[in-house]
């Protein structure tokens, strides 16, 4: 970025406001290419059009926020504390997700100091959407987090607890379980073969059970649209089942129809990574999303 | 025939709960908050989405994710793609002509009649809305319903063409049947608040607000909002301000517009 452009853009971002200097300004657009274009050099009109399209004031604010302006951060308290209050009784109606937003906002002020610097979480958000949206994924990401850990962390049911007395009794018929596996399988196949995006649709409706308008503004679609593509793709699931359960198993149509009832009654979970081909990062990595040290 | 719709049903039912994983550590191949707060507003670029699709696909906790942040995102920021707008321009018009036709051959033309004194006059309406029969049959609540009637009813027009081939999973149904309250007192919010999707108050008494189709409105007395001048109408997602002369608009596509004269003229940077 030259000199005349790290000049225009600290203008547009108005950072003046908050005192924050051009180099500051410019090593925050600088990491925040850096994270959009991955490791690429992209050319210099691409990066112009790249660096407009940010969200320039939030930018700077952030900037100042990290940096300790004391009028940023009261600006930050009046506009963007209740946002995140609203985020997070959006997210847990209880008040669960409050004791989030609490910690969050202690991050946000960088309580943790590394080689003698203050770390704010601040130095994550690098523009590409608004301030106040990236504070609602903050706090859904540390809120997902952290039920997914308690929840893998929670107590296998002592065998005669009432937990483990209420499972399911074993299948009556010997080949509902050999019925139950074929068709797991198969549907394992069949969702591992789709497009990603029809993936995405299914596992957002079925799974998340999100609605079709707010999947939709995910993949930019309308949900009538949403709901046409989850009807296709429905019926191709079933059709790769079938001819898998046909052609692999050499069922006819009674035990096809066996198949779909039994896996209905024997409770599992497909886990697509069997399927799916696994990336190097996926197998290698196992760092924790949770920890607030490494949000990015 | 039976038997098809059965098997539908049950792999309904078993892509439900087969497709809900167990839960696993994140990976670095996991979304951050930041990109997914890009996602979310539509600043990733085409080969950064591929690859959060990609992987999101794939992997229940981002899926999750997703689903918080959506769970989150503030009600007037629904995006509303171009073909359903263009419809409620042709309804407009349309319904307008309708309801003078059906008027011209429903009321009566009665002669000229002085109003009665309004000291003795009959209670006042309980809504000031005419509230479709069909609605209060269905004990909905009144206004929201009827207030959203032709939009609902637009949407369903805009939907039903693509719907007309194809039959949409049961739970499509069963949610809009299940929303429809709350869908209807949404959209009578949006409406209430003029499709405004951002604010911003650099003082007590000066409030930018910004909207769809291109609604830019100021208040310098903290209360009294005046329209300004846009040059497009696309839909508007952010504001900043300083003061009452300067603010920087951000439209749905990324680009920005500021301006120094309190919203007489914008300039892109």
């Amino acid at each position: 970025m030259d000199e005349a452009q790290a000049a225009r853009l600290h203008r547009e971002a108005q950072a003046q406001r908050w005192n924050v200097p051009q180099a500051a300004l410019a090593e925050a657009l600088d990491r925040s290419a850096a994270k959009a274009f991955a490791g690429r050099s992209p050319s210099p009109a691409e990066l112009d059009r790249y660096l407009g399209s940010l969200h320039l004031p939030d930018l700077a604010l952030a900037c100042a926020c990290a940096q300790g302006h004391e009028g940023a951060w009261d600006h930050f308290v009046v506009e963007f504390r209740p946002a995140l209050y609203r985020a997070a009784d959006a997210v847990d109606a209880s008040g669960g997700a409050r004791e989030v937003a609490d910690a969050l906002y202690a991050e946000l002020f960088g309580l943790k100091e590394r080689d003698g610097e203050r770390r704010s979480l601040f130095r994550y958000f690098h523009g590409r959407s608004s301030l106040s949206t990236w504070l609602r994924a903050l706090v859904a990401q540390r809120y997902v987090d952290r039920i997914r850990e308690v929840r893998r962390h929670d107590p296998i049911p002592e065998e005669t607890s009432p937990a483990a007395l209420v499972a399911p009794p074993a299948p009556a018929n010997p080949d509902q379980r050999r019925f139950a596996a074929a068709m797991r399988a198969a549907l394992g196949l069949a969702i591992a073969a789709l497009a990603p995006r029809d993936r995405l649709r299914l596992g957002c409706y079925y799974a998340q059970e999100m609605t079709l308008a707010q999947i939709g503004r995910l993949t930019s679609e309308h949900e009538a649209t949403v709901s046409r593509h989850l009807t296709r793709t429905r019926r191709e699931v079933r059709g790769a089942v079938e001819r898998q359960l046909r052609d692999q198993h050499h069922f006819g149509e009674p035990e096809i129809s066996e198949c779909f009832a039994a896996i209905s009654a024997d409770a599992g979970a497909i886990n697509l990574g069997d399927w799916l081909e696994p990336s190097d990062s996926r197998k290698n990595s196992s760092t924790d999303r949770s920890n607030p040290e490494d949000p990015s | 025939m039976n038997a098809k719709r059965d098997r539908d049903q049950l792999l309904e039912e078993a892509l439900k709960h087969e497709l809900r994983v167990t839960a696993a550590p994140a990976t670095d191949a996991c979304l951050d908050a930041e990109t997914m707060a890009a996602w979310t507003e539509g600043g990733l670029d085409s080969g950064a989405m591929a690859m959060a699709e990609a992987h999101a696909s794939a992997c229940e906790r981002c899926q999750a994710l997703l689903a918080t942040v959506a769970r989150t995102a503030p009600v007037a920021a629904v995006a509303e793609p171009q073909t359903a707008r263009l419809w409620r321009w042709w309804l407009a018009p349309l319904a307008a002509s309708a309801t003078a036709v059906t008027l011209w051959m429903v009321v009566p033309q009665a002669p000229y009649v002085a109003p009665p004194n309004p000291a003795v006059s009959a209670p006042a309406a309980e809504s000031p809305v005419p509230v479709p029969p069909a609605a209060r049959q269905e004990g909905q609540p009144s206004a929201p319903a009827a207030a959203s009637a032709p939009v609902a009813q637009a949407d369903q027009f805009a939907a039903g063409k693509e719907r007309a081939n194809s039959t949409p999973p049961a739970r499509v149904e069963d949610e809009r049947r299940r929303d429809a309250p709350a869908a209807a007192v949404r959209e009578q919010k949006v409406e209430a608040s003029e499709l405004v999707t951002a604010r911003a108050t650099p003082s007590p008494n000066v409030v930018w607000r910004v909207g769809r189709a291109g609604l830019v409105q100021l208040a310098t007395d903290g209360r009294t909002f005046t329209r300004l001048p846009f040059p497009e109408a696309v839909d508007l997602t952010a504001v900043t301000a300083t003061d009452q002369s300067h603010a920087v608009v951000t439209a749905a596509d990324g680009r920005t517009f500021q301006t120094a004269d309190g919203g007489r003229t914008w300039q892109r940077p």
